[in-house]
């Protein structure tokens, strides 16, 4: 271990401790840097050279595991000023920890899903970046109400973009927002019912919740039957399909519009190089199956001369028969 | 009636155990210089294009019975082939050869630009043919065995079909055959997606895409669940390294060929083309009724990428009279990397390869 990694993040460990204890005596305590904030400010030299060692998803997953610790800190410190002050709990305030479980669950996942499922570059600035949950500019309001407009553009003019194009573009984002507000919904259906099978399994004989680790593997149980409860539903299947077709065809309208700009400087497009690389393949296989064919002529070559040399062999030689036939 | 009993000194206890081994997780980081995987000696007999086939030599242990047939290992293009032999105590392939038999595997390596035109008549009738060839030469023996891993497994049912003179025993394994049981989460899932879109779109389909899906199939175990066990996972280096490993493997995608992918999908997933039976690879149709071989087919029981429904409809599909199923009981990957596997999924599958070795003194055919 070296200095400079026992030194800053331990004392960053006292800290935390020392927090936690003034919550546990039910004492005032200050906001204190939460771990991912402690990585993230000027410490972050100290583990610089992780990124050395571990390859580039290992940084990413350290990233995400920084990120869901502190989420997970953050609620279990909400817990423990909540214990301290209903100690032992209400069912009014069961049913409000169960709801505050599922927010803060909620609220990563639609962190996660917003990562899966961003538009492309440059749609995507045309959408502020916000948690999914918060997008609502574009199911309703002026910015949808002017690409609903764009996509009913007759032609009229010369303009640098068609209108076609145009009108590709506007009905790909709105198809997309779409297609997410659908999807979401689906995902509001899944958390809803995890929570109540959260709360029938709270009800039956010996489950008991004594630790914030009990409450989250028994949390992802219920999500996961839930989940896979609705996967299996055609509404879910074509909210996925819907989710997943839209977005391609977006960032295939993004790859169209780049070519067209490359396009124009006079770069080769990637149609253009896709139609070589076709060619490439072809002209691939039919030297892979023409050097086939001549192995198999020069084994075959090979096997005649084996057998010529072997017939021409066992003959008797004239030579010898004419010289018996003189002696 | 409320069933929460978390007492405030539990939940500083908690906090505290978490947060330092969060902490001593990234001490344990530290110390790490390398995930090394495939350790187990080997050489590359033979390249071609991406592809290498590496040659595993079988360790001679007086006393002990070898097979004389060689086993090739057909692995799926999705994701990387040291995941059989992912270190020396999770090894499938060291396991294999301590029991006698030779090994050779399958390394499809990373698809470019260039292979974005690759389909399944190169990778069935060019690739793995080729493959089957030099195993032959090279091991001197007529035959060869053949075991295919996953997607692997339905590359190894076309090709056993197309050329069963050179297969002398097919082992399948978490072999996809039956894509639409109606437990398939994953196929539920694809049969939405428009293939030809994706294709054009990305041409290579890139590997990450895929992680995304199969984490789909279960996203709060895999997601939340997993990440927040991490620092218990990382307090040690020797734990580190087993978890780091098998996360090296699972992020470790090949984007896949993307004509290749369009064949599968429409093939496979969509046509389901073993089930009605109108595969086509290259101009030949998949006919498994030419499949007599001896059949060994090994699938997890809680396996939720290919369940085990969609593995065991193979049974009745072939002509062969030797047909065997092994259920391990574990998942998808744990059928190659549990105690278990190490323990007997390996051994049962070399003790039945030499079960089925007989014959193998023949001659080459020519």
């Amino acid at each position: 271990m070296t200095d400079s990694f026992s030194n800053d993040p331990q004392q960053w460990f006292q800290e935390q401790t020392e927090r936690w204890q003034k919550l546990l005596q039910g004492q005032p305590a200050a906001e204190s840097t939460s771990w991912v904030q402690f990585f993230n400010s000027d410490h972050q030299d100290l583990f610089k050279h992780l990124g050395d060692n571990l390859g580039e998803h290992q940084e990413a997953l350290m990233q995400m595991v920084n990120s869901q610790s502190s989420r997970f800190t953050e609620f279990a410190e909400s817990l423990l000023k909540q214990s301290q002050s209903d100690n032992p709990p209400s069912q009014d305030n069961t049913d409000k920890l169960i709801s505050d479980f599922r927010d803060y669950l909620q609220q990563q996942c639609n962190e996660l899903l917003t990562q899966q499922w961003n538009l492309p570059e440059p749609f995507a600035s045309l959408i502020k970046k916000l948690p999914l949950g918060q997008q609502q500019q574009l199911t309703e309001g002026p910015l949808r109400k002017y690409l609903e407009q764009l996509a009913a553009t007759p032609d009229l003019g010369s303009m640098p973009f068609s209108n076609s194009q145009i009108r590709s573009v506007s009905q790909s984002i709105l198809d997309y927002q779409d297609a997410l507000k659908d999807y979401l919904q689906q995902y509001d259906l899944i958390f809803d019912q995890a929570s109540e099978q959260l709360k029938q399994v709270l009800q039956q004989p010996g489950i008991e919740i004594d630790s914030v680790k009990t409450l989250h593997n028994l949390w992802v149980d219920c999500y996961e039957k839930a989940y896979a409860k609705q996967v299996f539903t055609p509404q879910y299947q074509s909210c996925h399909g819907r989710i997943s077709n839209s977005l391609m065809r977006a960032r295939k309208l993004a790859f169209e519009a780049r070519d067209r700009k490359l396009q124009e400087f006079g770069f080769v497009t990637r149609a253009e190089l896709d139609a070589s690389l076709r060619l490439q393949h072809k002209m691939r296989k039919q030297l892979k199956s023409q050097t086939q064919q001549v192995n198999e002529l020069q084994k075959q070559v090979l096997l005649l001369t084996e057998q010529l040399t072997n017939n021409s062999s066992a003959k008797p030689s004239p030579q010898k028969n004419n010289k018996k036939a003189t002696s | 009636m409320s069933r929460f009993n978390l007492n405030p000194e539990q939940i500083a206890r908690e906090l505290s155990e978490f947060n330092q081994q969060l902490l001593d997780s990234y001490h344990t980081l530290q110390q790490i210089d390398e995930i090394n995987v495939g350790q187990t000696p080997h050489e590359i007999i033979y390249s071609e294009d991406k592809l290498q086939l590496l040659h595993y030599q079988a360790i001679k242990t007086p006393g002990r019975k070898r097979c004389t047939t060689p086993v090739l290992i057909c692995y799926a293009l999705v994701n990387r082939p040291y995941m059989v032999d992912l270190d020396q105590e999770r090894s499938f392939v060291r396991r294999l050869l301590e029991l006698g038999i030779d090994v050779y595997l399958i390394d499809w390596g990373y698809p470019d630009a260039a292979d974005r035109y690759l389909d399944l008549d190169d990778y069935i009738n060019g690739y793995l043919n080729n493959c089957v060839d030099q195993v032959i030469s090279h091991s001197g023996k007529p035959e060869t065995n053949l075991l295919g891993i996953c997607q692997g497994g339905s590359f190894s049912l076309c090709y056993t079909a197309l050329y069963p003179e050179k297969i002398r025993n097919l082992v399948t394994t978490v072999t996809p055959v039956d894509f639409q049981t109606p437990d398939n989460m994953l196929s539920h899932l694809a049969q939405q997606i428009d293939v030809d879109l994706a294709v054009d779109t990305y041409g290579n389909i890139p590997g990450a895409m895929l992680n995304d899906a199969y984490n789909a199939l279960m996203p709060m175990r895999l997601g939340l669940q997993k990440n927040l066990n991490i620092p218990r996972q990382l307090k040690d280096q020797a734990s580190a390294m087993n978890f780091l490993r098998m996360e090296k493997w699972i992020y470790d995608s090949p984007d896949q060929a993307g004509e290749a992918f369009r064949e599968f999908i429409t093939t496979f997933f969509k046509g389901n083309g073993f089930i009605n039976g109108d595969a086509i690879i290259g101009e030949r149709s998949v006919d498994l009724k030419q499949i007599t071989q001896p059949l060994l087919n090994v699938f997890g029981s809680s396996d939720h990428l290919v369940p085990p429904s969609a593995s065991r409809a193979l049974n009745g599909l072939t002509a062969s009279q030797d047909y065997q199923e092994y259920e391990v009981p574990s998942g998808h990957i744990g059928v190659f990397v549990s105690g278990q596997s190490q323990q007997k999924v390996a051994p049962m599958i070399a003790d039945w390869l030499k079960l089925h070795d007989k014959s193998a003194a023949k001659t080459p055919k020519k």
